[in-house]
């Protein structure tokens, strides 16, 4: 488990991070999101011991990161911005991470690559960008670090490549019990593989959640009823947000979905339908009950 | 223990394998361009060339400055980019073992260099017949060498450590090896000198002064040399006190560089200083050598503005290229705080300067004294057979001399003259420039009793002259120290700079020596090198240093025989292979007068006679005499025993010259 508590870090006078708190339970995916610029990258940083944090404490396991290199070994990180030694082939940056990480499996490091239709020998900095990404990610999880933090996670690969690396990602985490942590300004990006997200604002965790109960717990209706109605109607329902179009009620409402089929229904509605909503939608309204508007969030 | 434990060879391994062309580069550089300058060396002269440290330390001396700061740039590079940051910070190593796995890794580079340069300088000992390379003067050079790029490597870490870009890295570098002494130089020395001859005056300053030897660290003295560089010094390369500064400035670097490294702030890439007042404070400091230049040379107030119109476009120009962006306003501020704080500086430096009273020396201070010889354009003591003594009275002698003359016209050179002479070629002068005395000056060299070395070019009169060279002849240890370098030491034997003894007849020339020294008087042994014919030089390495001294060819039978055995033969091949354009200019030194007769006219004759004699032995017992000459720096010696033709020679040569009423005294005394 991932704790950190009160982390607070500043460039200058900037405050970049704020008295951030947040537990990222075991094998999970975490999926941080925020805008650019909130501190998602530097986050990640402070819990990979690049950047020094100026106050507050990360413990994974119960262990202070810092200067750790024991737990280091534990840990791997995906940049945003990639770096590879110049001249080198993925086979080398397999040999350099097998030299740095004692779990490394260059078995299973060779079958990804195989499996990525990538050449072992070719020399990397003639790669593309998705590529370089591919031979990244590629080189993290060989490393069977019980902690892997991606950045920007996805950026730059092909919607192909970019399921299958979600398919290894996730095998990875059930065949190891890793814990990922990946970020990304794209919501719809992390809606399919992660298990908890948690939305970065102004350097503090604004809103955290497991996606399942997110989107389970929120759901769109559409109804409309033979009867002039308003949104005191549908008091018995948690409502987050009302429309009315017409004789047409657009309402985003929280709770048991089951309940709240059965109150609709015994109000003998001319039309009800239950419509699924998207990980984007349900962080708008979300924020809106937060006073935020979403897209000075995201 | 902790820095073995810290050590991480797979990183240290991979992080050379991706910059492996230029590490290959870096190590390559040093010891091919040495060899190099062998090579030119040995393709310049017929002679042998026994090697000293200059010429081997030139390429050493520019790769200090260069090699071990792109050693640094290599391993830690990574600093400057975010990415390389975050991909060698997020693996499994920490700080500590990176800052140290990265200096070890230097340190191993930098023994690399040296080995393979050390390693070529023996070679070169063994397989170029024409080099002679001693290896204890390899030792120093890889000592010497070895602690100085270190010294640089540890220097350049502290600013890895600090900066994040590469040329605030190199400004930073700069000014932890140059800074302070420069200061310390600019206060101390440039003061001593007139204001409005900073460049001019050095030589005739020095004249009547005791300087002192700098122990500077070896990238400031080198710097420091090459600006200071006089005749008077017998500065050599090699200091213990110099590499024991740097041994314990090195290990004090380390300490910095790695706690500065460990709280290094890794955000702090592609941009000068995380924080902007260092970035100002760095920017101030590099202006203070400028500052301290400005302040003594007191120049005219034209050249005062103007400097300073350089110095404020400077502040700006750094903020652009460091920075890329200017902040007008701000820097203005400054700007001016700096100026202000900054003449503050140089005019307290110059008070504190002041207050500090003068050590006057006594001879009570001094325990040894030792008179230098000039040699080539060079004070030295390579060439002679001087060496330090204890003579409490000559110490006296000499030091009341250093406060009695001032002044002093000197109308034949202003080189020192050697101890042994006692010839006044100048006079000594009042304050008010009357002539009071005959004199001369004689270079000496003072060993303090805290073992400090002060040496200048004493005025003497021309009487104190003469007691002290009654004092050298009356003392013993002096005689026993000119013995001992003719004895001991016995390294390289060559005749003429061309032939190196072999083992056998090396030892026949000492085991002759040491038998009959002790009938020398002091005159003879003190004039052993006094020889026109082809002596043999011994050289040796004592001292970190170079030592040569000749043998006369005369010493004794032996050792005559040895050596005109091979300058016959010698001469007969070349007289056989010459060129026909060849014009050897020969001259003739009949022994015992000493008396060289120069032949203008009748060179071929002289060569018709050498070729005729070629298969004539030489007799040591008869007298003789020697034909020299010297082509393309290579001397030519001929003994012979036909003295009659000879003379009938020279008797034509010297009708022809017209000389014989004036040279009467050319005969053979038998």
């Amino acid at each position: 488990m991932i704790k950190i508590s009160n982390l607070s870090k500043t460039f200058g006078k900037k405050s970049v991070l704020e008295n951030l708190n947040c537990n990222i339970q075991t094998n999970s995916i975490y999926g941080l999101i925020g805008a650019n610029g909130a501190g998602k990258s530097t986050l990640l940083r402070i819990i990979n011991d690049i950047y020094k944090k100026d106050s507050g404490s990360i413990e994974i396991d119960g262990v202070e990161v810092e200067d750790n290199e024991e737990l280091k070994q534990k840990l791997v990180f995906v940049p945003d911005d990639l770096y590879f030694f110049s001249g080198y082939t993925i086979l080398d940056m397999g040999k350099f991470y097998q030299s740095m990480y004692k779990d490394f499996d260059m078995e299973y490091f060779k079958k990804l690559i195989e499996m990525l239709k990538l050449d072992l020998n070719a020399k990397i900095q003639n790669f593309s960008k998705g590529m370089k990404r591919q031979t990244a990610l590629i080189c993290a999880i060989s490393t069977n670090a019980s902690y892997m933090f991606f950045d920007e996670t996805f950026d730059g690969l092909d919607p192909v490549v970019r399921n299958l690396m979600k398919k290894i990602i996730i095998k990875q985490m059930e065949k190891k019990d890793t814990t990922i942590i990946m970020t990304s300004h794209n919501l719809r990006e992390l809606e399919d593989i992660c298990d908890n997200l948690g939305l970065l604002y102004k350097g503090g965790i604004l809103f955290e959640s497991d996606i399942n109960s997110l989107k389970t717990n929120m759901f769109k209706i559409q109804i409309s009823l033979k009867e002039d109605f308003d949104k005191d109607k549908f008091s018995e329902l948690d409502i987050m947000n009302y429309k009315k179009v017409g004789s047409v009620a657009t309402i985003i409402a929280k709770g048991n979905k089951e309940n709240a089929e059965q109150i609709l229904k015994n109000m003998n509605p001319l039309i009800l339908d239950f419509l699924p909503l998207t990980l984007e939608e349900v962080f708008i309204y979300e924020m809106e009950v937060l006073g935020y508007e979403f897209n000075q969030v995201i | 223990m902790n820095l073995i434990k810290s050590f991480n060879f797979e990183f240290l391994k991979e992080n050379i394998k991706k910059s492996t062309g230029l590490v290959i580069l870096l190590s390559l550089v040093v010891p091919v361009f040495t060899l190099l300058v062998i090579i030119l060396g040995i393709n310049n002269t017929e002679n042998i060339v026994v090697t000293n440290k200059t010429p081997l330390l030139i390429i050493n001396f520019i790769g200090m400055y260069i090699i071990p700061v792109l050693i640094s740039f290599v391993l830690f590079g990574y600093v400057y980019k975010k990415s390389s940051v975050d991909f060698i910070n997020s693996k499994p190593i920490n700080r500590k073992s990176i800052f140290i796995t990265n200096t070890i890794g230097g340190i191993l580079l930098i023994t690399a260099i040296q080995l393979i340069t050390a390693i070529i300088l023996i070679v070169c000992n063994f397989v170029l017949p024409k080099v002679i390379i001693f290896p204890e003067l390899v030792i120093d050079i890889f000592v010497m060498m070895w602690v100085s790029y270190v010294f640089v490597f540890l220097a350049t870490n502290i600013a890895m450590s600090l900066s994040g870009t590469f040329l605030t890295q190199i400004v930073l570098t700069m000014l932890i090896l140059f800074l302070i002494p420069f200061c310390m130089d600019g206060f101390n020395k440039f003061s001593r000198y007139d204001n409005s001859k900073l460049s001019t005056s050095l030589e005739n300053e020095v004249n009547s002064k005791l300087y002192a030897d700098s122990d500077y660290t070896m990238p400031y003295q080198v710097f420091h040399t090459a600006l200071f560089f006089n005749y008077y010094s017998e500065f050599d390369w090699y200091s213990t006190t110099n590499i024991l500064k740097m041994v314990a400035l090195g290990i004090i670097y380390f300490i910095v560089g790695m706690k500065l490294f460990q709280k290094r702030k890794m955000e702090n890439n592609e941009q000068s200083f995380f924080n902007e007042k260092i970035h100002i404070l760095v920017k101030a400091l590099t202006m203070l050598p400028v500052f301290i230049l400005l302040n003594i040379i007191k120049a005219e107030i034209e050249v005062n503005i103007f400097i300073v119109a350089l110095i404020i476009t400077y502040y700006f120009v750094y903020d652009f290229i460091v920075k890329r962006k200017i902040k007008f306003r701000k820097s203005l501020v400054y700007l001016v705080i700096t100026l202000v704080i900054l003449q503050i500086t140089c005019v307290a430096g110059e008070k504190i300067r002041d207050a500090i009273p003068e050590k006057i020396i006594t001879s009570s201070d001094i325990a040894e004294v030792k008179f230098n010889q000039y040699n080539y354009g060079l004070y030295n003591d390579n060439n002679e057979y001087h060496d330090y003594i204890e003579n409490k009275e000559i110490i006296s002698l000499l030091v009341d001399a250093v406060s009695k003359y001032d002044n002093f016209k000197n109308g034949v050179s202003m080189y020192g003259k050697t101890v042994d002479s006692e010839d006044a070629d100048g006079t000594i002068l009042d304050e008010d420039g009357k002539a009071i005395d005959e004199g001369c000056f004689l270079n000496t060299t003072f060993k303090l009793k805290s073992g400090k070395l002060l040496y200048g070019n004493l005025i003497i009169s021309k009487a104190d002259m003469k007691k002290i060279n009654e004092l050298i002849k009356q003392d013993e240890n002096y005689k026993n120290i000119l013995k001992d370098k003719l004895i001991t030491n016995n390294k390289e034997l060559i005749i003429a700079e061309t032939y190196i003894l072999k083992d056998e007849e090396k030892n026949q020339v000492i085991n002759e020596i040491e038998q009959t020294i002790n009938n020398y008087s002091f005159d003879e042994l003190s004039n052993i090198s006094s020889t026109d014919g082809a002596c043999i030089n011994k050289y040796y390495y004592k001292n970190h240093k170079l030592n040569v001294i000749s043998i006369k060819d005369s010493i004794s039978p032996k050792i005559l025989e040895i050596v005109s055995k091979y300058t016959n033969k010698e001469c007969n091949s070349i007289i056989s292979n010459r060129d026909k354009n060849w014009y050897p200019n020969f001259s003739v030194i009949p022994k015992n007068t000493g008396k060289r007769i120069y032949i203008n006219n009748f060179d071929n004759e002289f060569i018709e006679f050498i070729k005729k004699s070629k298969d004539e032995e030489f007799d040591t017992s008869k007298p003789y005499y020697v034909i020299t000459s010297n082509t393309m720096g290579k001397g030519i010696y001929y003994y012979t025993n036909n003295i009659e033709e000879i003379d009938k020679l020279i008797e034509v040569e010297m009708e022809e010259q017209n000389y014989w009423e004036n040279n009467p005294d050319v005969e053979i005394k038998q």
